[in-house]
């Protein structure tokens, strides 16, 4: 059975927080595109994504806070899995890329990849505490 | 590092839930103290004590090995091979 307190990340008010965030990061994304690179109006909506992320972490860190130390005990082990396996995946990609495969932006895609991963973590990490 | 929880836990018919509630934790995490997985922190393991009127070393008792937890007993196992 889920532990509903260490997967508090999953609340409806916290996912309705990232929802909107991703949400605006898209919008404002949708909207830079008709604006000239470089131009101040462009930078500033990158600003503003920017904020919007920093946002998200900021709310992930008062989640995780709020949790019982074991709680806590178990994210930082996923998170710290999920960082390793980022740089592991992100590292042997390059490799692959270089033998040929299609490139891939990491620079969109290695965030998603850690998140997807520290999920994975917390489901691999909390069997050792069952 | 072992402990009495489970059975004063028992003693005063309480749940895991009910207790959990009591020291403020998840219930996960009061099945991984009793069942040994996890020993927790000196401020939960003082509010455990102050929770049944005992002392600390009433409630909590070093293993075999010196009071070395589960996880570091196994890392050592590790780094013996």
């Amino acid at each position: 059975m889920l532990d509903s307190k260490l997967f508090k990340c999953y609340s409806p008010r916290f996912l309705l927080g990232v929802l909107l965030a991703a949400s605006g990061t898209v919008a404002l994304a949708l909207v830079a595109r008709g604006l000239e690179r470089g131009s101040v109006p462009r930078l500033a909506l990158a600003a503003a994504q920017a904020v919007l992320m920093g946002a998200t972490i900021a709310g992930s860190v008062f989640v995780i806070r709020g949790l019982d130390e074991l709680q806590q005990r178990i994210h930082h082990e996923a998170l710290a899995l999920a960082f390793a396996a980022t740089g592991a995946l992100v590292t042997g990609y390059a490799f692959l890329e270089k033998a040929g495969l299609p490139p891939v932006s990491w620079t969109l895609w290695a965030w998603p990849l850690m998140v997807a991963l520290w999920m994975a973590g917390l489901l691999i990490v909390r069997r050792r505490y069952q | 590092m072992k402990n009495h929880l489970r059975a004063l836990r028992a003693a005063r018919d309480w749940s895991q839930g009910e207790l959990a509630g009591r020291l403020g934790v998840s219930r996960q995490t009061v099945n991984a103290i009793e069942t040994g997985k996890y020993d927790p922190s000196l401020p939960l393991a003082f509010r455990i004590a102050r929770l049944f009127g005992r002392k600390i070393e009433e409630m909590f008792e070093p293993d075999r090995d010196g009071g070395r937890g589960a996880e570091s007993e196994t890392s050592s196992k590790r780094g013996e091979r």
